[in-house]
């Protein structure tokens, strides 16, 4: 009986399935756990005589740059917050054009609304960057154009900290909604279409079924989604933060998040273990963070568990 | 058939969103198609405008300016997704499918494996020692390829999908006397493809957009995938334009903004024609009941 | 408790693999150690043995292939620019080179990589902005010493500039040969002609001038931003006319640190805190009122185009630049836009002209190099052969330049293949083989020679700071210069004084009077070592 439970039972009884999940366990090993030795990086001072294992140890003194300046509070906030923010808003839409285009009867429509959608994430950061300083530089940009026009003021968005709070959290969501959607799209076509003939026969209308049917379904998928984001929570778009908002000083306190914050200040230094030093502390949370959420979900329903 | 009331309320409210969306979604790549064929000293004095002031295709011909080399650039992102994403789809889906097999007792344990490296990572400088020096992979197309293989976020999200396909299939197939290698690939394969193409289109699109590992592992021209290559072109822009040229010769002004946005199209184009064929997958019902039967 | 046995498995498993990478790294760095000492210790017994035998040849018998990193991307003639130079150098030393080129989007990040890699390349391009410090403090270059020179470099030996050695040295070592070549830290203003006309500006002599006309520009010509600064290039340009060349003051290497010494005042090397004297108080007052005035746009501090670029494209009315660079920019806009009348003058004051640090072009040689003699030898020859030098600045004679009868440069059609000067060729750039180009800014000669009787140095300017005490206040320090101060210095400041004095504050909260602390300290015990 004990036997049962040891591992090479299991070995024995999966065989093959150790063997089909082998060629990931070497890749992610390969190119992900080895060198993961380099977090030591983060307590080391990094030279090339000595590389990575034998430069000095300096122990906390990487990380003293991130936590000295009396920023490292308000962008670790600015962070999460901006992820939260994404998160919610960028699946809300995401779900929504899902369901509709998969209840819509129009073939063609549906196809080439599916397409043009998708035009978003294929354009580069540079370049959305350049489209917003056209729409709001002060004096040529587009929307002062059209306000002048009017016969209204000008704005200044650029001298406007909270007005990028909403231009960053639309500019993600037009970016990732085309993207975001076939996700979804994918899952809503896996439910089993005979759950929907019978709620037909018993006459629901079709919010009903949206609502009884595939917004449960869709569950699992938006549980894991969240989960895999939850990961990254303390990552933030780098491309993004600085192409859309640039070096503005005047509203970096709304807008800085740590990967921008970090980027700049060491973008001259090229100090690989005060790089290190800011990742492991955007991991280290990250872990807590993700630890804390798969552990909730399991209490409510195990099956969801990322692990 | 008589429309239904709630059918019509749907149907009306739902293409109202899409159409708005949409539309968002189409102006901008609008204003790159015309910006693209502006003047440079244009778009910096009036912005993008959706009718050019100034029309100049210099942006294209610079690309332009040596077709074999802009194909040899296609060619190589091509050849490069294609094996890449068959490849990663297939080891995606054969792991995917093996954290989802209730009776391996260590899925969980291998979940958590792969999820542990979405969240700490060593940086660069190791990774880049690992491929260069002991996977010697500096100036090979593995470079381009092998770095974008495997992603935990798929592999996950590839395992939620399969929860939808029913235990009872794998134990009728088991009782059978079918081994896991041959369900994973007669039964779960052909039962997934919204999944399969949804993650496939998913690495297709990394590999397309990968400019990064050339950047890092390739330093011979001929090798430069399209992104590279267009990027470089770029780069060469901005730098004529804005450098300090000490000796005193005149500088050309280069197309260094409508170049930006002509790359834009010249690298989604064909991409985006890739996408109907992966919609193809996307009908409804082909699913189980197609399978049961 | 699962997921803590899990947790524990993974880091066990981790750490057994990091002993085995440790296993194999071990190697690699003894290695470059080896090297290291190998190279800098052979060239010693050599010229010591060179009394015994004089006349001995350096051996060249092997041929060799010469790797070569340079900045910037390959001209599309480059490679057959370059198979002329390997003939040549087939010829002379025997060996030839082989360049990869880093572009300006991505060296930034693949610059230390090729380093941290053991990559054994043979030369790479350096410069006091482009990692020399850092990668020479972390052992990635070669030290060369005098006596290296002397055997394998003679020529180099005889005409390097005995200011730029001293530059090149980090903590007494020297990892470079700088560029041999002086060029003046100086700014003029670019505008147009037509314009002073049109509001009655008959000249721009100074600051003053330069506000009227910018005022009537801002006034009148609605379609026009009088001065489109902002840029991260060239947001602090009007400081250095406003409040550095009145003072004699230059910025101390590196320049984000925003510390400052006086080039007037030779014997002491005291650091200026610009911030905190009065002058930038009321250049930060002045800014905020140009600013509001509409002297240049409300979007400045984003603004990611130069105000040369955008002058050129007819968006602004005047543009700063040094130059050089308005030499070129003249020529094209004289041809492009004739009407405009476009007119240079000397924004400068006879004060404040430094002559900018050999170390800002210079060629490194990799610790893990192979053939550091050869490299040497290479550098030698395109260092002080005028035809060396001429095919790699200017390409190949009668295909993309020819030359008149004065000895000027006149660039062919060809030239787009093979930009003039343009090729990363500037590390190993002397003043006595460059040539100039003909055409030009009328009064380029009249500057030029005006600010030469000027032009200053400072032993400061040879000293190289090791910010390994206190790079986590550099860290924070280089955030500031790009964020708040840069809104400062554009004028977006609502009360000057108040938001000054806050910037002050910021500064010493980042850590500042650290820096300035151990860098006075390097450079007192720089001069005194000096004496």
């Amino acid at each position: 009986m004990k036997k049962k439970n040891g591992i090479l039972y299991e070995l024995n009884k999966n065989k093959v399935k150790f063997l089909m999940i082998m060629p990931a366990v070497l890749y992610f090993f390969i190119m992900c756990y080895v060198p993961m030795t380099g977090i030591v990086l983060a307590f080391k001072n990094y030279t090339y005589t000595g590389g990575i294992f034998k430069s000095p140890w300096v122990g906390f003194n990487n990380f003293k740059f991130f936590f000295n300046s009396g920023k490292a509070f308000l962008v670790t906030k600015n962070t999460i917050l901006y992820n939260i923010a994404f998160l919610i808003i960028n699946n809300f839409l995401q779900i929504t054009v899902a369901i509709i285009l998969s209840e819509l009867a129009g073939k063609c429509f549906k196809k080439i609304s599916q397409s043009l959608m998708f035009l978003p994430y294929f354009i580069s950061w540079v370049v959305v960057g350049a489209f917003i300083y056209n729409l709001f530089n002060y004096e040529f940009g587009a929307v002062n154009t059209l306000l002048n026009s009017m016969g209204m003021e000008p704005i200044d968005v650029y001298s406007n900290p909270s007005a990028w709070k909403y231009i960053l959290v639309a500019v993600s969501a037009w970016k990732w909604v085309g993207y975001g959607s076939v996700l979804y799209l994918a899952a809503i076509l896996g439910i089993d279409s005979e759950i929907y003939e019978a709620a037909d026969i018993d006459g629901a209308n079709i919010f009903k079924k949206i609502w009884h049917i595939t917004l449960p379904s869709l569950k699992a998928t938006v549980i894991i989604l969240l989960l895999l984001s939850l990961g990254n929570i303390m990552k933030g778009d780098f491309q993004m933060f600085y192409q859309v908002v640039g070096n503005n000083g005047l509203v970096l306190d709304a807008t800085d998040v740590i990967d921008t914050y970090v980027v700049r200040s060491l973008m001259d230094l090229q100090e690989f273990g005060m790089t290190a030093a800011a990742g492991l502390y955007q991991s280290v949370l990250s872990l807590f963070i993700i630890l804390g959420a798969n552990k909730l979900i399991k209490i409510i329903d195990n099956d969801y568990a990322l692990f | 058939m008589k429309i239904r009331k709630d059918r019509l309320v749907f149907n009306i409210l739902g293409v109202v969103v899409i159409l708005l969306i949409t539309l968002f979604c189409v102006l901008p790549f609008l204003l790159i198609l015309t910006g693209s064929i502006t003047s440079q000293g244009s778009i910096l004095r009036d912005g993008y405008r959706f009718i050019p002031k100034e029309i100049s295709f210099q942006a294209y011909q610079i690309i332009f300016e040596s077709p074999d080399m802009l194909l040899k650039a296609y060619g190589v992102t091509i050849m490069v997704t294609v094996i890449g994403t068959l490849t990663g789809l297939f080891f995606t889906a054969m792991t995917a499918y093996v954290l989802n097999s209730k009776d391996f007792k260590y899925r969980n344990h291998f979940s958590f494996y792969f999820y542990f490296t979405t969240i700490f990572g060593g940086g660069l400088v190791p990774w880049y020692i690992m491929m260069v020096k002991y996977l010697k992979m500096k100036d090979t197309y593995m470079a381009l390829i092998f770095p974008l293989l495997m992603n935990v976020i798929y592999i996950l999200i590839k395992r939620n999908f399969m929860k939808s396909i029913p235990d009872a299939i794998f134990e009728s197939a088991k009782l059978d006397g079918a081994g896991d290698f041959t369900i994973f690939l007669r039964l779960v394969l052909p039962l997934s493809k919204p999944s399969l193409a949804t993650i496939g289109l998913f690495i297709a699109l990394n590999y397309w957009n990968d400019w990064y590992n050339a950047m890092l592992f390739v330093d011979k021209q001929s090798m430069f995938p399209l992104q590279y290559f267009l990027y470089q072109i770029l780069s060469k822009l901005d730098f004529i334009n804005q450098t300090a040229s000490r000796s005193g010769v005149p500088v050309p002004q280069m197309p260094s903004e409508p170049m930006k946005l002509a790359m834009t199209v010249v690298a989604t184009g064909p991409i985006v024609l890739l996408y109907p064929f992966v919609q193809k997958y996307f009908v409804k019902g082909i699913t189980v009941g197609a399978v049961k039967g | 408790m699962r997921k803590v046995r899990a947790i524990c498995l993974v880091m066990a498993m981790l750490m057994l693999f990091s002993a085995i990478l440790a296993g194999c790294g071990q190697e690699k760095p003894a290695a470059g150690d080896d090297n290291k000492q190998v190279a800098s210790q052979s060239p010693t017994p050599a010229s010591n043995s060179d009394n015994s035998q004089k006349e001995e040849k350096i051996d060249i018998s092997k041929e060799v292939t010469l790797k070569m990193y340079l900045l910037g991307d390959m001209a599309k003639d480059f490679n057959l620019v370059y198979g002329e130079l390997n003939k040549m150098l087939k010829e002379d030393i025997n060996a030839t080179v082989e360049v990869s080129f880093m572009g300006w989007g991505d060296y930034t990040q693949k610059y230390p990589l090729v380093f941290a890699s053991g990559d054994d390349f043979d030369l790479i391009y350096t410069a006091n902005w482009a990692f020399y410090n850092s990668q020479a403090t972390k052992g990635g270059f070669l030290e060369i010493t005098k006596d290296m020179l002397k055997k394998y470099a003679p020529r180099t030996y005889e005409s390097m500039y005995e200011e730029a050695w001293e530059q090149a040295k980090v903590n007494g070592k020297v990892y470079m040969l700088p560029m041999n070549y002086k060029e003046l830290n100086a700014y003029v203003y670019m505008v147009r002609g037509d314009l002073m006309a049109k509001y009655g500006i008959s000249e721009i002599k100074n600051q003053d001038d330069f506000e009227k006309y910018l005022d009537a520009v801002a006034k009148n010509e609605k379609h026009l931003i009088p001065l489109d600064i902002g840029s991260d290039m060239d947001f602090d340009t009007l400081l250095r006319f406003e409040v550095l060349a009145p003072q004699n003051l230059d910025y101390l290497e590196p320049q984000q640190l925003n510390h400052f010494f006086n080039l007037a005042d030779k014997s002491s090397g005291k650091i200026v805190n610009i911030i905190e004297t009065p002058e930038f108080l009321e250049f930060a007052k002045k800014m905020k009122e140009w600013k509001d005035k509409g002297y240049w746009s409300k979007s400045a501090l984003v603004n990611k185009v130069s105000s040369k670029e955008s002058f050129i494209n007819g968006k602004s009315a005047s543009a700063i630049m040094n130059l050089s660079t308005a030499n070129g920019t003249y020529t094209s806009v004289v041809a492009s836009h004739p009407e405009w009348d476009v007119k240079v003058f000397d924004g400068m004051n006879g004060k404040g002209i430094p002559i900018k640090p050999y170390i800002q072009n210079g060629m490194g040689i990799n610790a893990n190099s192979k053939n550091p003699e050869r490299a040497l030898m290479f550098l030698d020859l395109v260092k002080n052969e005028q035809r060396y030098a001429d095919l790699v600045t200017y390409g190949i004679k009668g295909v993309h330049y020819d030359l008149t009868p004065e000895g000027y440069v006149v660039p062919l059609e060809n030239s787009a293949n093979y930009p003039i000067d343009g090729n990363c060729n500037w590390g190993w750039r002397d003043d006595r083989l460059f040539r100039q180009v003909q055409g030009g800014i009328p009064n380029y000669n009249e500057i030029r020679s005006n600010w030469e009787k000027v032009a200053l140095t400072h032993p400061v300017q040879n000293f190289t700071f090791d910010d390994s005490k206190v790079k986590n206040e550099v860290a924070t320090v280089t955030n500031l210069w790009k964020t708040d101060f840069k809104v400062v210095v554009l004028g977006f400041t609502n009360d000057p004084e108040a938001e000054v004095a806050k910037l002050i504050e910021k500064y010493k909260t980042a850590g500042n009077d650290a820096i300035i602390a151990e860098q006075q300290a390097q450079i007192d015990a720089y001069l005194n070592s000096l004496k």
